[in-house]
């Protein structure tokens, strides 16, 4: 029998609560050595001289690789790689800078030593002469006439635009009743998996074959990349990902420091490991979210929505970091900002500029949290301009349910949901009405409560269709699985997806368990080996569920078929409908009569004693399918917040938290409550606490744990979820993606509900992180302009 | 053995063990590079996230932030010693039933430092179990399983290191 969610086994738990998790830096392999990096000092320099020699004479020193002998054997990356973009500018990346660095921490040399302690060594010996030019740090000063320009090649410093939209955007401003001009700028944030990148690379002279171990969440594509970058056939490599310690979007493809590692393996002759410590994290790991968004709205009086027209400068840093980074900040917030509401007029303009600072690329939520918080604050600033309640002016907006599928004039198909229903839900969990009075009775009293509800939809699983609507071409977009039944009725699936803590190990075994109604016991998940499963996407845009779930439900049913018609040699040729549960086959008219799923097996490898099979039937019980999601899905919610501010220190406390969350049909309660919680629990770390700082030379300013906060327990307060389940029409089994919802919803519902508490104050929240010291000046500037 | 290196004896999860270690080595690396006890994660070596936690002569503490040094004549427990053998401890049991860890990297050091703060504080409150934690940073669970898998794990006998012939 396959097994409810609440009894099912998890292996992932079942290993890491002994500490026997594999992670990258777990591994060893023998004759191994290892890597470290020499950082550029500079956000743009040229690079005048490099020195070496002192280095290798450190005992325990193997080697230096300098760009010079790398740049002649690589390829470079194409923003897009290993698809192509009509709307990003072309421009070539190498692994290692071409005689220029145009970022703080970006990898120059890599050194090799017997032990990690005396490759670090061998950087202090090293030196670097640098001729230091003038940096661009912000979107302004990239986009100024005559400002330097980071890569060569390229006229100025945009790297993406694309203009879209639909509707009469000046006929909705000339009807309007109320326009809000407003300009929104987001911190820089990264995604801090509590273990960082890691990379092991083996480079086999004799077979010209590179294996690379890597914490990642995308094996197949990082494959495609080691295999273009150094010039060899896809087979000459191997990628393997052990168990993956947090990823949340990061770990994806693309990063130099692998490729350096490959070519530093194969010149030695010896496998090399390194492994980032935190401060590289931080500085040279993908960032994200920095944008500033101008957005002009036109408003009815009734609180109605006419038009929007957007202006996204997404601050990309110095490169695009691995597929479709070019558009993705500057096309995903542009197409979020009409959420859930009927906007029938829009008209944007995306752009993705360079900079002198850390390449920018995913992290959970990445483009959509911005988009979400720029239409859910502007919908609170309609109701504070019309004194209507912040739900009403929802209502009033939301498309219905009959509306769906809906097409927006932002290009995007919703497929199925409830938007008002949501809400509703949610003001009756969080009981909106008693918080509404209770904050009444706190402004009374002098203290500063606020509510803020934030509501959304997120796109989930881009299939190949959305990519070429958003002109991506070449990204695989499919994932595969290959179900194999085993002689004696064991099963493996091999999936092309990676699991980062989603626990794919239990929730893909136990939906195999119950597409072909065998012991959830008898099925073991294979991930993150390129030599053992089959091509595909791997783990991303909140997609696995869809597509490595879709591949899984379509390989079961060919499996269960061919099961059925072997099983019919078992049952004196039964003709009748036969179906499988328990683990045997039998006959549906005639229940008694039966015969066990492992004895159907066997007979596939002629490895059954009753039965031979006719010499037309192929041997073996393995089938490989994949799946393109036909359509984006979307996952919609409503989150509510409430913070309690104090404005002599500007400290936010959040008192309580309630989440509505819809991703179609739910196919593992536990893991989607968990990845909901987690994901709102980073979201509140987005809108409280988490900031990149750089000084005006481009230098990071936060360079640990203890300058870039994240939250810790005691700044979670107690997540109430609800869930509720509206299947897409366009899926297999109706699921969604839900993986970075929470995170969506949980940085504007905080933000919110701090603008709602410093409402006395008029004060305006455009800016986030809103943590002590922005609220704290925040309130100073509104009380210094009155 | 070099001029840099100095001999070390202490007892991890029961076992004795005498090495020659670096001086510069952190009691983190000394654990991972020498003994292969992996279980210990370093997740930012600057003392923060809590990944590294092990027991110390009974406490809680950053194994990142000390040297194997002076770890000499210590009495170490990393979360390979929790179980009795195959047995998991009670802590151990709840964090798998409560769905106390997704991506399971900085799942050793809370238990550790769980382990250390139920010694300290057997029936906690909620707000105690939060301000226990409060040094550990999960990335994935939003603490909430966690904090339950404690107070769960509180109700129960208290929790006690396997006999050292089994450890």
């Amino acid at each position: 029998m396959s097994q409810s969610d609440e009894d099912i086994s998890r292996p992932e738990a079942s290993r890491m609560v002994r500490g026997r998790g594999r992670f990258l830096d777990d591994i060893k392999l023998p004759g191994m050595c290892y890597a470290a990096f020499v950082r550029s000092l500079h956000a743009h320099a040229y690079i005048t001289g490099i020195h070496v020699d002192e280095a290798l004479k450190i005992p325990g020193a193997i080697a230096v690789i300098t760009p010079e002998e790398v740049l002649p054997h690589v390829e470079p990356v194409r923003p897009a790689a290993p698809g192509s973009s009509d709307f990003a500018r072309p421009y070539d990346r190498y692994p290692v800078p071409p005689g220029k660095v145009v970022f703080v921490g970006e990898p120059i040399l890599v050194v090799a030593a017997e032990t990690p302690h005396i490759a670090e060594d061998m950087l202090d010996a090293i030196t670097i002469d640098y001729e230091p030019i003038e940096a661009v740090t912000d979107v302004d000063q990239s986009l100024a006439p005559g400002a330097p320009t980071l890569h060569q090649g390229m006229a100025d410093n945009i790297v993406f635009f694309r203009e879209f939209g639909g509707g009469d955007t000046d006929k909705a401003f000339q009807q309007a009743d109320l326009v809000l001009e407003k300009t929104f700028n987001f911190p820089r944030q990264t995604a801090v998996p509590l273990e960082g990148r890691g990379v092991i690379a083996s480079y086999d002279r004799g077979q010209d074959h590179l294996t690379v171990w890597t914490s990642t969440r995308a094996p197949h594509q990082s494959r495609s990349v080691f295999a273009t970058v150094m010039r060899l056939p896809e087979y000459g490599v191997r990628v393997i990902g052990p168990d993956t310690g947090g990823e949340f979007g990061i770990k994806g493809t693309g990063y130099p420091e692998a490729i350096m590692l490959s070519f530093l393996s194969k010149k030695i002759d010896r496998p090399v490991k390194w492994v980032e410590d935190r401060m590289e994290n931080l500085l040279a790991c993908a960032h994200a979210h920095e944008q500033r968004v101008e957005v002009s709205v036109a408003a009815k009086g009734d609180g109605t929505v006419l038009g929007i027209r957007s202006k996204v400068l997404v601050d990309q840093g110095a490169h695009c970091l691995g597929p479709t980074s070019a558009g993705l900040e500057p096309m995903t917030t542009g197409q979020s900002i009409v959420g859930p509401y009927r906007i029938e007029n829009y008209h944007c303009e995306a752009y993705g500029i360079l900079t002198n600072k850390c390449p920018g690329g995913p992290y959970r939520g990445v483009g959509t949290v911005q988009g979400v918080f720029v239409i859910e604050r502007i919908m609170d600033m309609i109701a504070q301009a019309f004194d209507m309640d912040p739900a009403e002016v929802r209502d009033r907006n939301f498309i219905q349910p009959h509306e769906l599928p809906y097409e927006t004039v932002a290009g995007r198909l919703y497929d199925s949901g409830d938007y008002p229903g949501s809400l509703e839900k949610l003001l009756q969990l969080s009981e909106y009405q008693d918080l509404r009075l209770a904050q009444q009775r706190a402004r009374a009293n002098g203290e500063h409560l606020g509510i803020g509800i934030s509501c959304f939809v997120e796109h989930t699983s881009t299939g190949s269709q959305d990519y070429h609507k958003r002109g991506v071409y070449g990204l695989p977009a499919f994932d595969s699985a290959t179900i194999q039944v085993d002689p004696r009725g064991n099963i493996t699936a091999a999936v092309s997806a990676q699991s980062t803590g989603q626990n794919h190990e239990s929730v893909f075994a136990n939906l195999v368990a119950r597409e072909l109604g065998v012991p959830y016991a008898t099925v073991k998940i294979i991930e993150g080996d390129t030599d053992a499963t089959p091509f595909g996407s791997g783990t991303g845009v909140s997609r696995s569920a869809v597509s490595t779930g879709g591949a899984i439900r379509l390989a079961a049913q060919d499996i269960k078929q061919k099961v059925l018609e072997l099983a019919r040699f078992f049952l004196e040729n039964e003709e009748g409908e036969l179906d499988i549960a328990g683990g045997e086959v039998f006959v549906k008219a005639d229940p008694a009569r039966r015969v066990s799923f492992a004895r159907v097996a066997a007979s596939a490898y002629d490895a059954s004693r009753e039965v031979s099979l006719p010499e037309n039937i192929e041997r073996g019980l393995r089938v490989t399918r994949s799946f393109d999601p036909p359509h984006q899905v979307f996952g919609n919610g409503a989150h509510l917040a409430v913070v309690r501010v104090t404005p002599e220190t500007g400290v936010v406390k959040l008192e309580k938290y309630f989440v509505v969350e819809d991703c179609g049909t739910i196919m593992d309660h536990v893991v989607v409550e968990g990845q909901v919680v987690g994901a709102v629990a980073m979201g509140i770390g987005n809108a409280l606490l988490e900031e990149l700082r750089y000084d005006e030379g481009g230098q990071l300013l936060t360079g640990s744990l203890m300058d870039y906060l994240v939250p810790t327990s005691m700044d979670i307060p107690e997540i109430q979820t609800l869930h509720t389940e509206s299947p897409s029409p366009f899926t297999e089994g109706g699921v969604k993606g839900v993986g970075e919802a929470g995170t969506v919803g949980a940085y504007t519902a905080v933000a919110n509900a701090v603008a709602d508490a410093l409402l006395p104050f008029s004060v305006e929240l455009t800016e986030p992180p809103v943590g002590p010291e922005r609220v704290w000046n925040m309130i100073k500037m509104a009380q210094g302009n009155r | 053995m070099t001029s840099a290196d100095r001999n070390v004896k202490l007892t991890v999860n029961g076992k004795e063990y005498e090495s020659s270690v670096e001086v510069r080595k952190t009691l983190a690396d000394f654990l991972r590079d020498e003994l292969d006890l992996t279980g210990t994660h370093l997740g930012c070596e600057h003392g923060v996230c809590g990944a590294c936690t092990i027991l110390f002569n009974g406490d809680a503490v950053r194994s990142c932030l000390m040297l194997a040094v002076q770890a000499d004549g210590a009495d170490l427990t990393t979360v390979e010693g929790l179980a009795q053998g195959d047995d998991l401890n009670a802590l151990q049991l709840a964090f798998q039933e409560n769905h106390a860890l997704q991506c399971g990297f900085c799942t050793p050091g809370m238990l550790m430092t769980a382990f250390a703060f139920l010694q300290d504080t057997p029936d906690p409150t909620e707000e105690q179990v939060k301000e226990g934690i409060s040094g550990n940073i999960c990335r994935c669970t939003g603490y909430a399983p966690i904090i339950q898998a404690i107070l769960q794990t509180s109700k129960g006998p208290a929790l006690v290191l396997p006999t050292k012939d089994e450890g």
